[in-house]
């Protein structure tokens, strides 16, 4: 994924920058934060999530955690890759460690931004 | 930053866990405060990570028993409560200068390093044993395996910690175990009895110290972190 082609929440969640359903994902820096993922909670598939709630648990060797939605939207299904081999999200989160689909019903993204801007926002947080 | 600390009674599990759940909460939801809590578990339970896999547990003995079952906050493998002290704190991400559970978790075996000090023993990360074992191998039971910022005292596991994490909190969870009822441990969670014995406070100590003394030196150890 070319990382010009997503945005950033401040809490480090990336979703696709267009089209209407669109990859969400955790930034490295995040997963590099938490450690190699271990377990992937369940997703519910057809949920309506409202910009800042909770879209999944995942579990690091030594830390659990929640995903939060970056955008209103409905859950349009996790990546099933993750489920099999969950180091995919630390390994390669910007490729095939991608998280779940999103359905976007929210055209206000003026909360998301580029990477150079959350790199700034989350070294000064 | 604000300290508060909460010393509780033997509690049964569900209800340690929801008063966890109400602390990591309340740090989460903005407020500027650090919030310990030192406890004990009545009746013994079986605790699982958030997330973990079930599969490994031995329900039909779970049953047998009656045991007391509770999924924690945190991270991490299966931990039979019995005979031991627990302590959790949530604080703001603001107090840690590097967030990262790595650095938390280093952080906190410095600190539980110190605990175990004063109890004359000296305990080391497992990160630090001069062995070739592979550390960070996921186990069913939490004492099974070793993760890198586990303390261990001769090299056995006696302690780990695990976190929960939210967009403003850190929670963390350990354990002292006083006593270990390691067989059944093991027959809980299908762990070969072969595996390494973890450590426990009785053992390393041949006499154990009345528990308002560890809970005093615990919440020392946690206070003089959290206020230097």
């Amino acid at each position: 994924m070319d990382k010009k082609n997503i945005r950033f929440t401040l809490n480090g969640e990336w979703v696709e920058a267009s089209g209407q359903v669109r990859k969400v994902g955790l930034s490295a820096q995040n997963a590099r934060e938490l450690g190699e993922v271990t377990y992937v909670g369940e997703v519910c598939s057809g949920k309506a999530v409202r910009r800042g709630e909770p879209l999944m648990s995942l579990e690091a060797s030594k830390a659990a955690f929640d995903v939060y939605a970056p955008l209103d939207g409905t859950i349009r299904g996790c990546n099933p890759k993750i489920l099999a081999d969950p180091g995919l999200i630390t390994r390669d989160p910007y490729g095939e460690g991608w998280l779940l689909e999103l359905e976007i019903s929210d055209v206000d993204e003026s909360q998301l931004m580029e990477e150079e801007a959350y790199l700034q926002g989350k070294s000064s947080s | 930053m604000k300290l508060e600390i909460l010393q509780d009674p033997s509690l049964p599990g569900h209800v340690n866990m929801e008063k966890d759940r109400l602390h990591f909460e309340r740090v989460e939801g903005g407020e500027e405060v650090i919030l310990l809590r030192l406890y004990t578990w009545e009746p013994r339970c079986l605790s699982l990570g958030a997330l973990q896999d079930e599969s490994g547990v031995n329900w039909d003995l779970v049953q047998r028993l009656g045991l007391d079952t509770v999924r924690r906050l945190t991270g991490g493998g299966a931990i039979l409560h019995e005979n031991e002290l627990t302590y959790s704190w949530a604080a703001p991400r603001s107090f840690f200068p590097d967030v990262s559970v790595d650095a938390v978790l280093r952080w906190s075996t410095h600190v539980l390093t110190g605990f175990y000090q004063s109890l004359g023993l000296a305990a080391l990360p497992a990160s630090r044993l001069e062995r070739d074992e592979p550390l960070g191998s996921r186990t069913t039971a939490c004492y099974a395996g070793k993760e890198p910022w586990d303390l261990t005292i001769g090299g056995r596991k006696i302690g780990g910690n695990a976190q929960r994490r939210g967009r403003r909190a850190i929670f963390q969870h350990g354990s002292i175990p006083l006593l270990l009822d390691w067989e059944l441990v093991c027959q809980l969670t299908h762990t070969p009895t072969d595996t390494e014995r973890p450590l426990c406070l009785f053992e390393a100590l041949r006499v154990l110290p009345p528990l308002i003394d560890l809970e005093r030196l615990l919440e020392e150890a946690w206070r003089r972190a959290f206020e230097s």
